[in-house]
């Protein structure tokens, strides 16, 4: 296995909250388990999981998806199996379930077929367990992942509140106290590229609005239309931004 | 609810945008353990607000910039009948929507009658055009996943099939004439910047009454004062 030099280790001080673990502690923590990691591909995901990899944690991958089928998402997961040498399972993100059922831009024809699917809207501790179980995990094996308390105030608040791990469902925040410059170093010095998104919208793909919309439709109209296809009405998103 | 100066700021832009394509632009996410929020990197607060109220604006401007409901459909018993609605107030139609503001401004002329509420909730209870036998002893809709068989011991399969029959069903021919008109392929959407700006406008038209987003078009357009010229 080859040993990425981590971004954490390039002299800039990690974020420290008085009282919480620092994320070093928890990896050396999990050196030798086999924990699964929520892989959005996005750089902070990416991080967590050459951290984890570089602490010797066997890391087995699981990405959610919001749209079946999108090109661009299909080709980076294929890329990143490839370049860790890992399968990525591909599910259904809860988002998926959960506009379904909100009727999120669904014309007024969809709404008897979606109501009479009964579309249940499954959490992170259902999927997780779900998982431990496919993969035949202990049940109290660890879910990680790359969330950081540099995301946003309400992200700093929560882990300074309840600390990056969470004992009850089993999850933990593995680089939760790395700055932007920790995870780019990181992703940069493994060579590993970050997926296309970051080209597109400067982040990954989390939502049908228009920050992704517009995009997604100069640059992939394949995707666009198989969006369409789930939610008919979500050019709306583009249409209202010229009222 | 009020909305801050950020949120009339980010409003402000999204009208001012001319293109019907805009660029994106920087918004937060809600917590989401799976999908990690972008720069900037927060400070440590200083002096008065910090980030309670940074927290709190973010919160806002992500509602604004990712609240889908915007918009109401307005359901017809037939296919002429969403043109005709709009001919009737003189909106313009892009495909099948249109501006939302320029209906308020089309029928800014119908205030509702506060005193009449009650006379309204009634009419909006009304079933013209809808044969209230035939929708009782309508037979539900198929579960398009139902004929599915149980989980098994690939996740992943068991997921895509069940994605796709989902998007069969979806995607499949409606019934042109269903029993409720509510589930109706004849319809025409008013989209507005916001949703505050929507419901701003069925409170002061009234159509409250009929819903806040699937409206029978007929009793819209009786509420109007509208008179639709079918064909």
């Amino acid at each position: 296995m080859t040993t990425v030099q981590l971004g954490y280790d390039s002299g800039m001080e990690p974020i420290r909250i008085d009282g919480v673990t620092p994320s070093a502690e928890l990896r050396r923590g999990l050196a030798g388990q086999t924990v699964l990691l929520a892989f959005s591909r996005g750089k902070d995901s990416l991080a967590a999981w050459l951290a984890l990899r570089d602490a010797g944690v066997t890391v087995i991958p699981y990405h959610l998806y919001l749209i079946p089928g999108l090109s661009w998402v299909e080709e980076s997961l294929a890329y990143y199996e490839q370049w860790f040498a890992t399968p990525i399972i591909n599910l259904p993100h809860p988002s998926l379930y959960r506009w379904l059922r909100n009727l999120m831009f669904q014309p007024p024809e969809r709404c008897r077929v979606i109501e009479a699917a009964r579309i249940q809207v499954p959490d992170y501790a259902t999927i997780n367990a779900m998982l431990r179980e496919h993969y035949q995990l202990p049940e109290d094996a660890w879910v990680c992942d790359g969330v950081r308390a540099a995301d946003s105030p309400n992200r700093r608040t929560a882990i300074a509140s309840y600390g990056p791990v969470n004992q009850q469902i089993r999850t933990m925040k593995v680089v939760w106290d790395w700055r932007k410059q920790h995870v780019y170093d990181t992703v940069n010095i493994a060579g590993v590229k970050l997926p296309p998104d970051y080209a597109l919208f400067q982040r990954s793909f989390d939502g049908l609005d228009r920050r992704f919309l517009g995009p997604i439709r100069r640059t992939y109209p394949d995707d666009y239309a198989r969006i369409l296809e789930w939610f008919p009405l979500a050019d709306l998103e583009l249409y209202r931004a010229a009222l | 609810m009020p909305l801050s100066d950020a949120a009339r700021a980010l409003l402000k832009g999204l009208r001012q945008q001319a293109a019907p394509e805009p660029d994106p632009e920087p918004v937060v996410t809600e917590p989401d353990p799976l999908e990690p929020d972008p720069e900037p990197e927060p400070v440590e607060p200083k002096g008065r607000g910090g980030f309670r109220d940074r927290a709190k604006r973010e919160e806002e401007r992500f509602r604004l910039a990712t609240d889908s409901e915007y918009w109401v459909a307005f359901c017809f018993r037939t296919p002429a009948a969403p043109a005709a609605f709009a001919a009737a107030l003189a909106l313009p139609v892009t495909g099948r929507y249109v501006s939302g503001p320029a209906l308020a401004s089309a029928t800014a002329a119908t205030k509702a009658d506060k005193t009449a509420r009650a006379a309204q909730m009634l009419t909006a209870r009304s079933t013209r055009g809808t044969d209230v036998t035939a929708q009782l002893s309508a037979k539900p809709a198929p579960d398009p996943i139902g004929h599915l068989p149980g989980v098994t011991a690939d996740l992943e399969a068991d997921a895509d099939a069940e994605m796709t029959a989902l998007l069969a069903a979806l995607t499949a021919p409606g019934d042109p004439e269903p029993v409720s008109l509510y589930d109706s392929p004849h319809w025409l959407l008013a989209c507005w910047p916001h949703r505050d700006a929507k419901d701003a406008w069925l409170t002061a038209s009234g159509l409250e009454v009929l819903g806040d987003k699937y409206l029978d078009g007929h009793q819209a357009a009786r509420m109007l004062g509208l008179n639709p010229k079918e064909g």
